[in-house]
């Protein structure tokens, strides 16, 4: 059995129904997916004892996923359109404490009966950085609708970077003069892809 | 938390209208397609939910302006709720009184054969439900004993379930019977779609005439107060299902 389960597998090569999860592991954690309906579900090891997650229905616009490569990766804006109050005072309630939680997006396949076919398989994970509201006018006759966002980014792109130094060849050789690892570390920029070599 | 009990019912019989849809409504994305323009669905709503319409209201006597407008004051904006029967009497496996299926019947006397001091008397439904194994939340198939059929449940009905727990009257219909027991009150599991709202416990009783369900006005409909000359009007009213 590989990352997928395989019968989730055979379940996605057909029409299907598909759920995709959110979880922003604030204090309490937020559990969301793209259903109507509350859907009991669980990641594996991040919610071990199984949980409940919110339908968030059509409100949600998931935007389109970046993974970390050669360090580049987008900051991504998850959006709650046409927010209903609970939900919104629940994606409020946990807005203090929303920087730096992580963030994660899971996908399942339903089966016939509406059940999750495996727990949830994690396929993204980021950091919640900031959020943001708005609620554009509108003339009338239009109604109007309240965007929540939750700016999460992956990888390494947070503001509150650490403090970092590039560990040159030379730091290296001062604890090991004969150690050629670092050798390359230069070239390693945006960019440029290093051939990982033993440095001779 | 929104609550979704003790909502008043939309007096469908008073509105009279002459044609009423119940849809349930999901929403998918497409998997790209092939050759033929045809292509793989992802469903993504888990299920879906209800949405149903009232085309052409008659609103001709006073008590009509008067109801209408306070639909409309009460529900315009879509954050009020309130309880939408669907009209299922033709249809349902109700038993016929005098040709004319009959989900409910009313006029039922005391013991001692007397009414109520207005004439009336009490009233019940004459097919209903009890389930007979808890279902979580979000089950997709439920158990249960089914009282006074006139024909058995093969197809597909709409029943509703009164849910206590803060999601209250929710409809719900099968679109298979996975197994039935032999006897005069059957026991049946069916599976059901949209999935449950909330999980029931064993005893919790089903409602086969007028099910219904909690809803509001759809989003972006307003219910405006209508005067036409000689003041008889038609009004279309949007529900979904409230959340």
């Amino acid at each position: 059995m590989g990352w997928v389960p395989d019968n989730v597998i055979a379940e996605l090569s057909g029409s299907h129904q598909l759920g995709i999860f959110l979880r922003i592991d604030t204090d309490p954690a937020l559990h969301m997916w793209f259903g109507v309906n509350d859907i009991p579900a669980n990641f594996d090891s991040i919610d071990p004892s199984g949980t409940v997650y919110l339908g968030g229905g059509k409100l949600i616009g998931i935007p389109t996923l970046e993974v970390l490569v050669n360090g580049t990766a987008d900051s991504i804006e998850f959006t709650l359109a046409g927010v209903n109050p609970s939900d919104a005072a629940k994606v409020l309630d946990s807005i203090p404490a929303v920087r730096g939680a992580s963030v994660h997006i899971g996908i399942t396949t339903l089966d016939q009966y509406f059940q999750p076919m495996s727990a949830i398989i994690p396929i993204w994970e980021g950091t919640a950085s900031h959020v943001g509201e708005s609620s554009p006018a509108v003339q009338s006759g239009q109604s109007p609708s309240l965007t929540l966002s939750l700016a999460v980014v992956s990888g390494e792109a947070t503001r509150s970077r650490p403090a970092r130094t590039l560990w040159s060849s030379a730091h290296q050789k001062a604890l090991s003069p004969t150690d050629k690892f670092c050798d390359e570390t230069s070239r390693l920029a945006r960019g440029v892809a290093p051939t990982w070599t033993l440095g001779y | 938390m929104a609550n979704f009990l003790n909502l008043p019912t939309l007096d469908a019989n008073f509105l009279a209208p002459t044609r009423t849809t119940v849809d349930v409504l999901g929403s998918s994305i497409d998997g790209g397609r092939n050759g033929a323009g045809e292509g793989l669905e992802i469903e993504m709503s888990g299920g879906g939910m209800l949405a149903s319409t009232y085309e052409d209201c008659k609103i001709q006597e006073k008590q009509h302006f008067e109801y209408v407008n306070w639909l409309g004051a009460r529900f315009n904006g879509g954050f009020r709720f309130l309880n939408v029967p669907i009209i299922t009497d033709w249809f349902g496996p109700f038993p016929s009184v005098g040709k004319i299926p009959t989900p409910s019947v009313s006029g039922i006397p005391h013991s001692d054969t007397a009414l109520f001091s207005d004439g009336s008397g009490y009233s019940q439904s004459t097919v209903w439900g009890e389930i007979t194994q808890a279902a979580a939340l979000n089950a997709g198939i439920i158990k249960m004993r089914v009282y006074g059929l006139a024909r058995p449940l093969r197809w597909s009905d709409w029943f509703s379930i009164y849910h206590t727990g803060g999601k209250g009257w929710r409809a719900y219909r099968y679109w298979d019977v996975l197994s039935v027991t032999a006897g005069t009150n059957p026991v049946y599991t069916l599976a059901i779609s949209p999935p449950l709202r909330e999980a029931v416990a064993v005893g919790t009783r089903v409602e086969f005439a007028r099910p219904r369900f909690a809803a509001k006005f759809k989003s972006g409909f307003t219910l405006p107060s209508v005067s036409e000359a000689f003041f008889v009007t038609q009004q279309t009213i949007q529900f979904s299902e409230a959340f």
